[in-house]
């Protein structure tokens, strides 16, 4: 019962939300948003260091940030989940 | 009066003040610039150290910095150690989930074959002019390879030529790649690849080291070194010989390497019109790299429907990462969502095994 | 000082030279990397999908 009515949450969750992917493989130099924020689409959400240059990765849409999944310093690969939006 | 006999400032020469200068513009654009200092810093004291009097230090036989020269780049051992790290260093992930953008390395050696024709219409014998075409290649330690062994005299000025022009590619690139291409073009998103497996990887360096060796032997001891660094890397169980020939060995080979390129510049070798010259095709034999490249992929285009964008072409002159570096950040101006960096990369890889094996075949055809 | 050689610059080879070398050279890099290309190839049909862990993914190329 428990676990049904999660797993359709979180369907939920994922229906209406967006997440933003790193494009690249890189370290994460720097957020620019934090949790709640609202962003419009090509807003800076963070900054990735690849090759010793960095490279900003924008809002793929707008709305409201509900989950930043990485912290400054951290290793990321290329479509990893950087944080989550949601409509 | 012998002490005033060894005075070497009594035998200073004018050319050796001109030199006195270059040295010293070199080793301030690696400061205060950063272009390339790891080797325009040692190579700009190598030139200043080396035509001071008296030192006998470039002295066949006998002077320190001979020694370095002779044993390390004519008996061509410190461009393959330097082929090791950059192994160490080298993902070939992206150029293999990418196989097709592998010919616009190819493509961007346009440059070293056309100025190698045009270095001999004026007048530099054939092996000379190969050195000086390979200069459109981009990359240090193949220039130095070649020039060690066909034209040693020209070795100082085609190596400062190709370092000083790869530092300048993010000034020498761009006007040239927006002259060649649209907007529209240049904004082109590139469809993401499968990623390449760990098998993938560690297979390639063996089987390409083999294959490029049977088709062009003499490019053997640069790519055999630079695939077994890749080896290294890829095999995961020696992390410590990767770690020594990605840091100490390159570091120390580049010390050696710095100074005793830096001090075959003496002032009776550096000090002519053919300096000139070689900048200048060095310079056109750039721009026709990345012109080549450039075009390469527009004709791709033509014939496929999964469309490259255009600018990773201009990546196919080895500086890695330099070039690819500019073809994303050339990319992101036209559309700021626009992530080439990872693309560009193949090229860039393609074109360090292209300027190789140009270099190999200039070597088989001319030694 | 410190070189092995004196060569004279001035042309010792004729013209043709050049042009072979030029078209040689030309033939021999984009045959090189032909081969790379297919070697490539192979080892995405070979070692590419049939390692294991490695997700499926659209790998049309």
């Amino acid at each position: 019962m428990e676990r049904a009515s999660d797993l359709t949450q979180r369907k939920a969750k994922v229906d209406m939300a967006e997440d933003v992917v790193a494009p690249l493989a890189g370290k994460v130099l720097s957020i620019a948003v934090a949790s709640g924020d609202t962003v419009e689409e090509d807003d800076e959400v963070l900054v990735l260091e690849a090759m010793k240059m960095e490279t900003v990765v924008y809002a793929p849409s707008d709305g409201t940030v509900i989950a930043i999944k990485v912290a400054v310093g951290d290793q990321v690969e290329e479509d990893d989940v950087l944080a989550t939006l949601t409509d | 009066m012998a002490f005033l006999d060894q005075l070497g400032i009594l035998a200073v020469t004018p050319g050796q003040i001109v030199m006195w200068a270059v040295g010293l513009t070199l080793v301030t654009l690696a400061i205060r610039k950063q272009y390339e200092p790891l080797l325009l810093l040692p190579i700009g004291f190598g030139v200043l150290v080396a035509n001071l009097p008296l030192t006998e230090l470039m002295t066949p036989e006998e002077g320190l910095i001979w020694r370095f020269y002779h044993y390390g780049v004519e008996w061509e051992v410190i461009p393959p150690l330097i082929f090791l790290g950059l192994g160490a260093h080298t993902d070939f992930g992206p150029l293999l989930s990418q196989p097709r953008l592998i010919f616009l390395g190819a493509a961007a050696q346009g440059g070293v074959y056309v100025t190698f024709f045009a270095a001999h219409a004026f007048g530099f014998t054939l092996q000379e002019a190969a050195a000086i075409g390979i200069i459109g290649g981009a990359d240090g330690p193949t220039t130095i390879f070649l020039a060690a062994q066909l034209a040693p005299q020209l070795l100082g000025a085609c190596a400062v030529a190709a370092y000083s022009y790869m530092a300048l590619v993010p000034i020498i690139q761009p006007p040239i790649m927006r002259l060649l291409t649209t907007e529209q073009e240049r904004a082109i998103k590139m469809k993401k690849a499968r990623k390449a497996t760990a098998r993938e990887k560690l297979v390639f360096p063996v089987v390409a080291a083999m294959v490029i060796v049977l088709l062009v032997p003499a490019s053997a001891p640069l790519i055999v070194m630079f695939m077994l660094g890749n080896l290294f890397r890829e095999s995961r169980v020696v992390d410590r010989l990767t770690d020594t020939a990605q840091n100490a060995l390159m570091n120390i080979v580049t010390i050696f390497l710095g100074i005793s390129v830096g001090a075959t510049m003496s002032a009776a070798s550096f000090l002519r019109a053919e300096v000139l010259f070689i900048f200048t095709l060095g310079l056109v034999a750039f721009a026709i790299s990345t012109a080549s490249g450039v075009l390469l992929a527009k004709l791709m285009n033509i014939f496929t429907s999964e469309k490259i964008n255009p600018l990773v072409g201009a990546a196919g002159v080895s500086a890695v990462p330099m070039a690819a570096r500019v073809a994303h950040k050339v990319g992101a101006e036209a559309d700021k969502k626009n992530y080439l960096l990872m693309f560009a990369m193949g090229p860039n890889l393609s074109g360090v095994i292209g300027t190789v094996i140009a270099a190999g075949i200039f070597l088989s055809m001319l030694q | 000082m410190g070189r092995r050689t004196d060569t004279p610059t001035y042309n010792c080879f004729p013209v043709d030279a050049a042009v072979s070398i030029f078209v040689n050279g030309i033939i021999g890099v984009f045959a090189g990397i032909a081969v790379l290309y297919v070697t490539m190839k192979v080892l995405a049909l070979t070692a590419g999908r049939l390692a294991a862990g490695s997700p499926p993914r659209s790998d049309k190329n």
